[in-house]
C-alpha cells in the first residue's frame, strides 16, 4: 500500500497510556495526514509495537476530508490503517465526486475508492446524484458523446 | 386489471388538494393522472434511497433492496439497479415501476441511457397520459418524443373496459408529429378480432381530426344509402390528403378527395369530388372542385377561393344543409392585399359561377379581371391629412351572356383633404373630396357614349362629443358614455344616367351607412346628397377590465333636397326628407351570453324596415345555444331560427336546429341528433331536413337525410362531412370543441 | 345627472407591444390604432399580445321565397391574452371578444353584395381593435412600467 505519510494530531488535551499504547485526545481534536484531515471532539489512537494501527473518533459530528473528491461526517468514525478503510456510523454522510451518500453505516476503502453504504432499521441509504452528473456531454473530459470513446 | 396505471376516477380526483385537481372529462369515467410525481424541473438532482448501495471509483453505482429513484416529475421503484455514471447507462434488472407526469410503465426490467433520455422495457404494461391510452407489450422503447411498442396493444378505453383495442407487431407513437403508425395490425372489438390490416396511420392528438377507418353512413330520401369511407394519407408534416370513396345507392359511386398543404406562402386546401354517371342525372358525371388558400408574407396577405361545380344542382343533390343548398353564386377569387403603414393596396381577379338557374342573364354578376385599388391617408401638415382612393377595374361578362350589358375598363379616383381636430372629449373633421370616374367601354350600341366620364365633388363635416359618468349595475362599477354625433354631408349632383352600372347598389341602410360620404357602394354612382345625420351612442364600459358590456346606438338622417342619382330599384324613396330611424344594441350580459339586435323604423309610414335579433350562448365546453329573428318586410322575409348543441348527460349530447319562415308559415330547416360518447367510443346519429328548390323551377321541396357515424377515439376522428354540416348550421359550434 | 366631458382618453400605459398570432389584417389594423395612441409595435417589447385564436364565420341567416341566400351573418371571434414576453407570466387572463353583423344578400347583384361584405368585415376589424385596445389600456394601468 502506498506510504501514507506522517500523521500529526493536535487537541486541547491529550493523554498517552504507555502500556496500552493508546493516545486519547479530546477537545477540538484535529488529525492531518497528507491531504486527509479529520476533526472530532474525542479521538483515540491505537498503536501496536510503536506503529499506529487504528484511530477511533467521535464527535458531533466527526468531520473528514480528502483532497476535493471526498468529504464526510458521521457520529463516529473508525480509521483502520492496516485495512486501509474508513467506517462511518451514526448518521453517516459522504460526498464523493459530487455524489452524496447518507446511511446508517458507510464504508470507504482508501485503495479502491469504493464506497459501501448500508441501512439499519428504518434509517435507509440515501444517495443524491447531482444534475450535472447526468446532463449529457457536460463531463469535462468527455467532449464526444458516444461512450465508446470513454477512457 | 390495469387499475394500477394511475387511472384516477372522479371520486379519487376529489380527494386531491384543489390546486392539483384536474377536470375529468364528463363523458369518461376518469383520466390518467399522477400529481404525486410533480413536474419535471430542468437540472434537478436525482435522490435515491435503498437498503444498500455501492459506488466504485469509475462511477459505477449499484443499489439493492427496495430501491426508490426520484427526480421532480419522475419516480422509479425497483429491487435492484445499476447505474454507470461515466456513460449514463442504467439497468433495472428485477420488476420495476416507472411513474412520470406523462406516463406509467410497469415492466419486468428496464435499461437505458440517462444522457439521451431513452429507455427500453421488457414485459410491459403502460399508460400514456397525454393521449390517454394504455396497453401491454413484450417490449417498449421510449425517448423524449416517441414510443415504440413491439408485439403490443393500444387502446383508449378505460381500464377494465375492452371496447376496442389495437394489437400490432409494431406500434409507433410520435408525440411531436401527433401521429401513430402500426404494422401487422389486428383490431379487436370487445376482444373479438374484427379485422386485420398490414399497415395503418392514425392521429394521436387533436391536431388533425380527420377520419381513418370510420365510414360515414347517410340515408337520404332521394339518394337512398350514401356511404363514404375516408382514408387518411399523411404525406408529409406539411401535407396530408384524404381519399373518400363514396357510394350512393340511388345514383352511383364516386370519390371525394381533399389535399391540404402548408407552405411559407400560406396554407391551403384543394378538394375535388366526382360522382360517375349519376343515374338520376341522365348518367352525367357530377363534379365539384374548390381551392382555398390563405398566406401572410410580410405585410402581404395572399388568398384564393376558387370554386367549380359541374351543374347548378350539385349541392342540392349531393350535399346537405340549407346553408349549402341556398348558395346562388360560387366565388372564383384570387386576391393579394398589402397593408402598409399609410398605403394599402389590393389586386384581385374575381368572378363567380352562378348556380341559380332562375337568375336572368342581366342579373348575372360582372367579372373583375383584374381590380387594382390603392388607398392611403398620408399626413400633410400637422392634423391636415390627404385621403387617397383610386381603383382601376376591367369588367367582363361570360361569353355566353346575351344580356347586352356593356363591358370595359373603369378608372376611379376620389382624393380628399381632411383636417381632423380631436381631444379627449370631442372631435371635428371637415373633409373636401373630388370624385372622378372614367370609362372605356366596348360592345356598346352606337348611340351610347364609349368613354363616358364624370367629375363631382363632396364636402362633409363629422363632429362629436364624448360625455362620461360613473354608474353602478348590480354592484359592478361601469363608466357610461354618451356620444352625440353630427355629420353633415353634401355631394354635388352630376347626371350619371349615361354611366354603366358594373358593381353599384345603395348601401344597406344601417347606423354606419348614415355616416358615409357616398350612399352607394361601388364606384359607378356618386350619390348626390345634402343630408344631416344625427347619432347617439351610449356604452357601458366595465371599469375593472375596460370591456364594453353594452352598447346602444340610435341615429337618423334628414335630407335638405331630393336625390337625383338613382339605380333601377332604389331601396329608399328619393323624395323622402328623412331616413328611417335606426337603432342597434350589443350586450354581452354574462361571460358566455351575448345579445345583438338592430332595428330600423320608418317614422313616416310608421313601419319597420328591417330588423334583426340574435341571442346566444357558447362556452368552450361544447355548450352552444342560439335564437335568432330576421325580418325584412320589403322582401317578404321574416324568419326565426333556434339552434343548440347541449350535453344532457355525461355520455349524451343532443343537437337541434329549427329555422321557420313566419311569412309563409313553413319550416325551412330542421336538424335533430344525438351523440353518445365514452372514453374510447363515439357514436353520432343526426337527421336533417331542409326546403330547397331541387329542380330549379322556383318552388321548394323537402329534402331530408339521416347520418350515422362511429368513431374509436384515439384512432381517428369522424369523416369531415357531419362536422362541417354542424359548423355551417349551428353558429358558435366548432369541431375543436369535440 | 353626473355627465361631464371625458377627462382623459383611456390610453395604454406602455410604449411598445409585440403582437403574435394575428392575421395580417388584424395585425396592421391594431398597429395603426396603437400608433395613434403612442404605442409602437415591434418584436422586442417586454409585453407580448398573443392572439390565441381568430375565427371568422360566415353563414346564411335568412333565405328568400325560393330558398336562396337572402341574408348573411358574419361572426368574428378573438381569443387573446397578454404575457410578459421574457418570463411568459400572464399579465391578463385569457379573454374573448365577439362581434356579429348581418347584411342582406341580393342574388341579382352579387358583386355589390360581396363588396358590402368586405365593408362590414372592415368595420368589424375596426370595432374589434378599438375594444381590444381599450381593454389593454385598462389592464396596463396596473403594470409597473418597464
Amino acid at each position: 500500500a502506498p506510504v501514507e505519510g506522517p500523521i500529526s494530531v493536535s487537541a486541547d488535551r491529550g493523554r498517552f497510556e504507555q502500556d496500552a499504547g493508546t493516545g486519547v485526545y479530546s477537545g477540538n481534536v484535529e488529525l492531518l495526514q497528507g491531504n486527509r484531515s479529520m476533526q472530532a471532539d474525542k479521538m483515540s489512537l491505537f498503536t501496536k509495537n510503536g506503529e499506529l494501527v487504528r484511530v477511533e473518533a467521535t464527535g458531533s459530528p466527526v468531520k473528514l476530508s480528502e483532497g476535493e473528491d471526498l468529504e464526510a461526517h458521521a457520529g463516529n468514525l473508525v480509521y483502520d490503517i492496516k485495512a486501509r478503510t474508513l467506517v462511518l456510523t451514526g448518521d453517516a454522510f459522504i460526498r464523493h465526486k459530487g455524489n452524496t451518500f447518507e446511511g446508517a453505516k458507510v464504508e470507504y476503502s482508501l485503495d479502491s475508492k469504493r464506497v459501501d453504504a448500508s441501512s439499519e432499521g428504518d434509517q435507509r441509504v440515501r444517495l443524491v446524484i447531482p444534475a450535472e452528473n447526468q446532463i449529457p456531454g457536460n463531463d469535462k473530459k468527455d467532449n464526444t458523446d458516444s461512450e465508446s470513446s470513454k477512457p | 386489471a390495469d387499475n394500477d396505471l394511475n387511472w384516477v376516477d372522479r371520486e379519487e380526483m376529489a380527494t386531491f388538494p384543489p390546486v392539483q385537481q384536474r377536470t375529468v372529462p364528463d363523458w369518461c369515467g376518469g383520466m390518467y393522472y399522477n400529481p404525486s410525481v410533480g413536474l419535471p424541473v430542468e437540472g434537478s438532482d436525482t435522490v435515491v434511497t435503498a437498503d444498500h448501495s455501492t459506488l466504485t471509483q469509475d462511477g459505477l453505482i449499484s443499489l439493492d433492496g427496495d430501491v426508490l429513484i426520484e427526480q421532480p416529475g419522475r419516480r422509479i421503484t425497483t429491487d435492484s439497479a445499476r447505474l454507470d455514471q461515466s456513460t449514463g447507462k442504467y439497468e433495472l434488472e428485477s420488476g420495476m415501476r416507472l411513474e412520470s407526469d406523462q406516463a406509467t410503465f410497469i415492466a419486468d426490467n428496464m435499461s437505458g441511457q440517462t444522457r439521451r433520455r431513452e429507455g427500453s422495457l421488457q414485459g410491459v404494461r403502460y399508460a400514456l397520459f397525454d393521449i390517454s391510452s394504455r396497453g401491454s407489450a413484450d417490449y417498449i422503447y421510449i425517448n423524449d418524443n416517441t414510443t415504440t411498442i413491439t408485439n403490443g396493444s393500444y387502446t383508449t378505453c378505460a381500464p377494465g373496459s375492452n371496447g376496442w383495442s389495437l394489437h400490432g407487431k409494431r406500434i409507433f407513437l410520435d408525440r411531436e408529429k401527433g401521429w401513430g403508425e402500426a404494422e401487422n395490425v389486428v383490431l379487436k372489438v370487445k376482444s373479438t378480432p374484427v379485422f386485420w390490416l398490414p399497415w395503418i396511420t392514425f392521429p394521436i392528438d387533436d391536431r388533425r381530426k380527420t377520419g381513418l377507418l370510420f365510414p360515414t353512413i347517410a340515408i337520404g330520401d332521394d339518394n337512398g344509402l350514401d356511404i363514404s369511407q375516408p382514408i387518411y394519407i399523411n404525406i408529409h408534416p406539411q401535407m396530408d390528403a384524404t381519399l373518400a370513396p363514396r357510394f350512393i345507392d340511388g345514383r352511383g359511386s364516386g370519390v371525394d378527395t381533399e389535399f391540404r398543404y402548408l407552405t411559407p406562402l400560406g396554407s391551403g386546401d384543394l378538394s375535388y369530388g366526382v360522382l360517375f354517371n349519376d343515374r338520376k342525372f341522365d348518367d352525367e358525371d357530377r363534379q365539384v372542385g374548390r381551392w382555398t388558400h390563405n398566406g401572410n408574407v410580410g405585410r402581404w396577405n395572399l388568398s384564393t377561393d376558387f370554386n367549380y361545380v359541374s351543374d347548378d344542382f350539385y349541392f342540392k343533390d349531393l350535399d346537405t344543409g340549407l346553408e349549402i343548398s341556398s348558395q346562388t353564386h360560387l366565388p372564383r377569387l384570387a386576391e393579394a392585399r398589402y397593408y402598409g403603414r399609410t398605403w394599402d393596396m389590393l389586386g384581385r381577379m374575381q368572378s363567380w359561377q352562378t348556380i341559380d338557374p332562375t337568375l336572368a342573364d342581366q342579373d348575372l354578376p360582372y367579372r373583375r379581371l383584374p381590380q387594382l385599388q390603392l388607398s392611403g391617408d398620408p399626413s400633410l401638415i400637422g392634423p391636415l391629412k390627404g385621403l387617397w382612393l383610386s381603383d382601376f377595374t376591367a369588367f367582363e361578362r361570360s361569353s355566353s351572356d346575351d344580356s347586352g350589358k356593356a363591358t370595359g375598363l373603369r378608372g376611379h379616383a376620389a382624393p380628399a383633404l381632411s383636417l381632423r381636430l380631436q381631444n379627449s372629449w370631442s372631435y371635428l373633421e371637415p373633409r373636401g373630396r373630388v370624385y372622378h370616374t372614367q370609362y372605356k367601354l366596348d360592345n356598346v350600341d352606337a348611340t351610347d357614349e364609349e368613354n363616358p366620364e364624370i367629375t363631382t365633388w363632396g364636402a362633409s363635416l363629422d363632429s362629436g362629443l364624448i360625455f362620461e359618468r360613473p354608474t353602478n349595475w348590480f354592484g359592478t362599477s361601469y363608466t357610461q358614455t354618451l356620444e352625440p354625433r353630427l355629420f353633415f354631408n353634401k355631394v354635388g349632383y352630376e347626371d350619371q344616367s349615361e354611366l354603366p352600372n358594373f358593381d353599384t347598389r345603395e348601401v344597406t341602410f344601417s347606423y354606419n351607412a348614415l355616416f358615409r360620404e357616398n350612399r352607394f357602394i361601388g364606384y359607378d354612382r356618386i350619390g348626390d346628397e345634402e343630408k344631416l345625420a344625427l347619432g347617439l351612442t351610449s356604452r357601458f364600459l366595465h371599469d375593472a377590465s375596460g370591456r364594453e358590456q353594452l352598447r346602444l346606438r340610435v341615429a337618423q338622417g334628414f335630407y335638405f333636397e331630393d336625390r337625383e342619382v338613382l339605380t333601377d330599384d332604389p331601396l329608399e324613396d328619393p323624395t323622402d326628407d328623412q331616413t328611417p330611424l335606426v337603432g342597434d344594441a350589443r350586450w354581452n350580459f354574462a361571460s358566455d351570453w351575448y345579445l345583438y339586435t338592430e332595428a330600423q323604423w320608418d317614422l313616416e309610414e310608421n313601419e319597420r324596415e328591417r330588423s334583426n335579433f340574435q341571442i346566444g350562448y357558447n362556452d368552450r365546453e361544447r355548450r352552444v345555444f342560439n335564437v335568432g329573428y330576421h325580418d325584412r318586410p320589403a322582401d317578404d322575409i321574416q324568419e326565426s331560427e333556434i339552434s343548440a348543441i347541449l350535453p344532457i348527460h355525461r355520455h349524451w349530447r343532443v343537437v337541434g336546429r329549427w329555422m321557420y319562415d313566419l311569412e309563409n308559415k313553413r319550416t325551412l330547416e330542421t336538424m335533430a341528433g344525438a351523440e353518445y360518447r365514452n372514453c374510447c367510443w363515439k357514436l353520432r346519429l343526426l337527421s336533417q331536413r331542409e326546403l330547397t328548390d331541387e329542380d330549379g323551377d322556383g318552388d321548394v321541396e323537402g329534402d331530408s337525410t339521416i347520418w350515422f357515424q362511429i368513431q374509436m377515439i384515439g384512432l381517428g376522428g369522424f369523416g369531415g362531412q357531419v362536422d362541417s354540416l354542424l359548423e355551417r348550421s349551428i353558429p358558435g359550434y366548432r369541431r375543436e370543441y369535440e | 345627472c353626473g355627465w361631464q366631458l371625458r377627462g382623459v382618453t383611456n390610453q395604454p400605459n406602455l410604449e411598445t407591444l409585440t403582437i403574435k398570432g394575428a392575421s395580417t389584417k388584424l395585425r396592421y389594423t391594431l398597429e395603426d390604432q396603437l400608433e395613434k395612441q403612442g404605442v409602437l409595435t415591434h418584436n422586442e417589447s417586454p409585453y407580448l399580445l398573443v392572439i390565441d385564436d381568430e375565427d371568422w364565420m360566415r353563414r346564411t341567416s335568412a333565405v328568400d321565397f325560393q330558398g336562396r341566400q337572402a341574408e348573411i351573418e358574419l361572426r368574428y371571434t378573438l381569443y387573446w391574452h397578454i404575457q410578459d414576453r421574457k418570463s411568459g407570466a400572464l399579465l391578463t387572463t385569457p379573454a374573448r371578444l365577439r362581434a356579429i353583423r348581418t347584411l342582406p344578400w341580393y342574388p341579382e347583384n352579387a358583386t355589390a353584395s360581396s363588396d358590402e361584405e368586405d365593408l362590414v368585415r372592415d368595420d368589424l376589424y375596426e370595432d374589434m381593435t378599438i375594444r381590444l385596445i381599450n381593454q389593454i389600456a385598462t389592464a396596463s394601468q396596473r403594470w409597473e412600467p418597464y
